[in-house]
């Protein structure tokens, strides 16, 4: 096992230097002060958003040109810390007789009174920071060219996490921007080991990406095997979304299941840091990636962790969710179409009699109803939350109980339908219960031909294939399979905070310890 | 291709899956038939040849810790003379995997599926077992790890509903009529014990070789537990005479439970058993397709597949006529043909090669 993961974790070829953002063409800065402006001008493209200003050092004749986006820059710190002492800078009070380079210098060092300036000598760096908001100023006769944050990006709140609500916890989560979000993960984990390697990817977005991780923790070969795949996203015309990534990075593109768990929470985020998995953050998406992720991340929730017992109970009750949206239609049509021994027999009279007029086989009728429940819950997402009421009435009323008095479908039907979706929704990761909701119909397809034998055919496959599956080297089934049965235990149950003394073995952290033994609470023994 | 690694737990739960899904089909009757009362003796005494056989085959590995058995024996026999064995080898991984491909296909039709044909069956089970073949050796051990834990629930469940029928004077007089009854009956079960030498075709795998014994051992005796357990419980129940002429006792045995209002869940042990049985096709297909692999010293065996499942499936169903058939053949002739390659020819590599380390 070990030896295993060694090996697969081992990069095929040995790294020479990854690089982190798209090739782009050398641009040295020209000296004369017109030719940088001209320059400057093609690679912005003469766009109307970006603006030339040009003014006077002090009270001299040196001209200097600021460069900067309009709407991106927060223009009361660019007047007061950048204009005004540029525009008030009094030459004679430094030197007596002084070139261009020593006022450069001196205005970098002494008179702009803002915290992130850079330099740089390719004009091509220089305007893309125009584009994300600094601002950039050209000097005549220097051949380096100033780029000073001004940045004000526009953006949104940081919001309630809406797609992994949850009844106790921090109810905050990631926005849009890359650097509130790395703020959020910062002001939870104050800790110098806590690691963001910003990378960009997108020729034409240019989209800053950032890896995360724990430096003292993490196992340094899945940072590693993260890093050489996220090289890929460098060749790639566009980055909108962290799922563009994840497409980019997973294992096996063509599994069912997804390979990368993602979250909207920064708690949830440092929990999994703490735990030795790396954090792949997207500017512009408030969904931040997990890897490696485990099978059984995707039936765990935040909350599980924040309240006493209950996460315990409600673990059993989404394991049992899982197989009950996965394996009950089909165990359904099964049973009776072609094992009707099996079920008692006061049951099956009362099935035969609700069944009684019902025109289709059960299998037909079960593909009906699940197909109809799978465009109702598609037309209820789309839609705006007034008209979202619409549909639940339509479905409730006039196909559930039309549909039973129509004699299309039977009763127990309609139960078994409403039952699995129930079971699907108690699945907190929306993009598993998508799989579970298409494999959901093959299984239906193998227990309509081949019965209960269709239905062990079908988790057998199921089952091999996600033993097959890799999650950035570690075994996607992991504990489950290979089987580790001290880690079982927390899969299943959620273990109380004082049990946990040791991280997840499966990940190889550096370091395995969490937390010392013996924190259990007891009662004063005095 | 990285290699792969499996553990020793994956190798007892791999093993074990390779020998007791047909084990508790056929050998309960035939044993029944050929020693009588005497049957769980000579499952015990199968047990300990099989125990013997797993002590060799971990001396004969070890002496090539690197080789498989076949790699072993083209190392120890030659050129020439290895070929000739390998080949011999690739025809009894076929034959044995269509023989297992038709009993699990016989099993279902005369028992559970009985309108399905026969073909239906083998193939589906053929094509699972391929896929598995193709995700590879640790996927099949990752996967059987699961299905053993199932399995062996489920068959423990099974032994502890039947308690309150066991009745031990069923096996009373003990060797009635002479050793030689049970003798018979061993030898017939020797052929499932007897797979433990498989072993030596997972130990060039194995993360601790060193470990080997533990997983031969505990997979004997969960086998030969099980078998001496499940002839108790159905002579007790049936009486020998009656399980000798009952196809497959144990599902007859299976059929009678209910739990409370619940009963013919007969139906949910077969599934079981069927997942079992998905192992130990997947397992011989795949030892046949590394035969095959070697024999032709290629450097990967994934181009074998399907053709190779594909004549596994066509052998499983033209191989018999019918279910009793296998029965006869599993009693009168697979028990002088299966120690050929389980004993005959190991035996044949270690002499050869303590001949050949003594000259040097």
């Amino acid at each position: 096992m070990k030896n295993f993961i060694k090996k697969w974790i081992r990069p095929k070829k040995q790294q020479i230097s990854t690089p982190s953002e798209p090739p782009h063409p050398e641009t040295p800065v020209p000296p004369s002060l017109a030719d940088k402006t001209r320059v400057m001008g093609e690679l912005v493209g003469h766009s109307n958003d970006i603006i030339f200003r040009r003014f006077n050092l002090g009270f001299s004749h040196t001209e200097v040109v600021a460069v900067y986006a309009e709407g991106l820059v927060d223009t009361t710190s660019q007047n007061e810390s950048l204009f005004k002492p540029l525009m008030f800078y009094e030459k004679n009070k430094d030197t007596k007789s002084v070139g261009t380079v020593q006022i450069y210098e001196s205005l970098k060092s002494n008179h702009i009174s803002i915290g992130e300036i850079a330099e740089h000598d390719d004009l091509w760096k220089a305007s893309h920071s125009v584009l994300s908001g600094d601002t950039v100023l050209l000097f005549e006769g220097v051949n380096k060219v100033l780029c000073i944050n001004t940045r004000s990006l526009p953006q949104r709140n940081i919001d309630e996490p809406k797609r992994e609500t949850i009844v106790r916890g921090p109810q905050e989560g990631f926005t849009e921007l890359l650097r509130t979000n790395m703020a959020l993960l910062r002001r939870r984990l104050k800790h110098p080991d806590l690691v963001f390697e910003t990378r960009r990817g997108g020729t034409y977005t240019y989209t800053e990406v950032a890896i995360v991780y724990l430096r003292s923790l993490v196992n340094p070969k899945i940072v590693e095997e993260v890093r050489r795949r996220m090289e890929r996203i460098i060749h790639t015309d566009s980055i909108l979304e962290s799922g563009m990534v994840e497409e980019l990075i997973e294992d096996n593109p063509y599994s069912p299941f997804p390979q990368i768990e993602h979250t909207e929470r920064p708690d949830k985020a440092v929990a999994q840091l703490l735990e030795g998995r790396v954090i792949i953050i997207v500017d512009g998406s408030p969904f931040t990636l997990i890897v490696p992720t485990l099978f059984w991340q995707f039936i765990q929730s935040a909350d599980d962790y924040y309240e006493r017992i209950f996460g315990s109970f409600v673990r059993v009750l989404r394991v049992v969710a899982f197989h009950i949206a996965l394996f009950l239609p089909s165990l359904y049509i099964a049973l009776t179409t072609y094992h009707q021994e099996m079920i008692p027999f006061s049951i099956l009279l009362s099935i035969n009699v609700a069944r009684e007029g019902v025109p289709f086989p059960a299998f037909v009728e079960a593909i009906i109803m699940e197909g109809i429940f799978e465009l109702l819950r598609e037309a209820g997402i789309r839609l705006p939350a007034q008209i979202g009421q619409a549909v639940s009435i339509v479905g409730a009323i006039i196909l559930g109980q039309a549909a039973i008095q129509a004699n299309l479908v039977s009763p127990f039907m309609v139960i078994v339908v409403a039952i699995t979706a129930i079971s699907s929704f108690l699945i907190p990761a929306f993009n598993f219960a998508i799989s579970l909701r298409i494999l959901r119909f093959g299984v239906m397809i193998l227990a309509g031909t081949l019965g209960l034998f269709g239905i062990l055919v079908a988790a057998m496959l199921l089952w091999t294939h996600l033993a097959s599956l890799r999650s950035f080297g570690v075994p996607y089934m992991a504990p489950m399979a290979p089987l580790n049965l001290r880690e079982l235990r927390d899969v299943f149950l959620r273990l109380p905070k004082w049990v946990g003394d040791q991280r997840p073995s499966t990940l190889r952290p550096l370091d395995k310890i969490r937390q010392d033994r013996g924190l259990k609470p007891q009662p004063d023994t005095e | 291709m990285t290699i792969e690694k499996i553990n020793t737990w994956q190798a007892t739960a791999l093993l074990t899956m390779s020998i007791i899904p047909t084990a508790i089909l056929f050998p309960p009757a035939v044993l029944a038939e050929l020693a009588g009362r005497d049957a769980w003796l000579a499952f015990l005494l199968a047990g300990v040849l099989g125990l013997l056989l797993a002590g060799f085959i971990i001396i004969l590995s070890s002496a090539y810790p690197e080789y498989n058995l076949l790699q072993i024996g083209e190392a120890v026999m030659g050129p020439f003379f290895g070929k000739m064995i390998t080949l011999a080898y690739v025809f009894f991984f076929i034959i044995v995997s269509a023989i297992v491909v038709r009993e699990f296909s016989a099993f279902m039709v005369s028992s559970f599926m009985q309108f399905t044909p026969l073909e239906i069956l083998s193939g589906v089970i053929v094509t699972m077992a391929m896929y598995a073949i193709y995700l590879g050796l640790e996927v099949i051990c990752r996967v059987s790890e699961i299905v053993f834990i199932v399995v062996m629930t489920s068959l423990l469940f099974f032994v502890v509903l039947s308690i309150p029928e066991l009745d031990l004077r069923s096996i009373l007089p003990v060797v009635d009529s002479g050793m030689q009854p049970v003798f018979n009956g061993s030898i017939v079960f020797f052929v499932w014990t007897g797979e433990i030498f498989f072993l030596s075709m997972l130990y060039p795998y194995l993360n601790r070789p060193a470990q080997a014994w533990q997983a031969a051992v505990i997979t004997v005796s969960v086998v030969t537990i099980f078998m001496v357990i499940s002839v108790f419980i159905t002579e007790s129940y049936f009486g020998f005479q009656l399980t000798s002429r009952i196809l497959f006792p144990l599902l007859a045995y299976v059929r009678l439970i209910g739990i409370g209002f619940w009963e013919r869940i007969e139906a949910l042990v077969i599934l079981i058993w069927v997942a079992g049985m998905y192992i130990k096709i997947s397992f011989f297909i795949y030892m046949a397709v590394v035969a095959v692999k070697q024999l032709f010293g290629l450097s990967q065996y994934r181009p074998l597949i399907l053709p190779m499942g594909s004549l596994v499936f066509i052998l499983s169903v033209i191989m018999f006529e019918n279910t009793i058939e296998i029965s006869v053949f599993l009693r009168d002739v697979w028990p002088f043909f299966a120690p050929l390659y389980a004993l005959i020819f190991p035996l044949l590599f270690y002499l050869t090669h303590l001949v050949k380390s003594l000259k040097s």
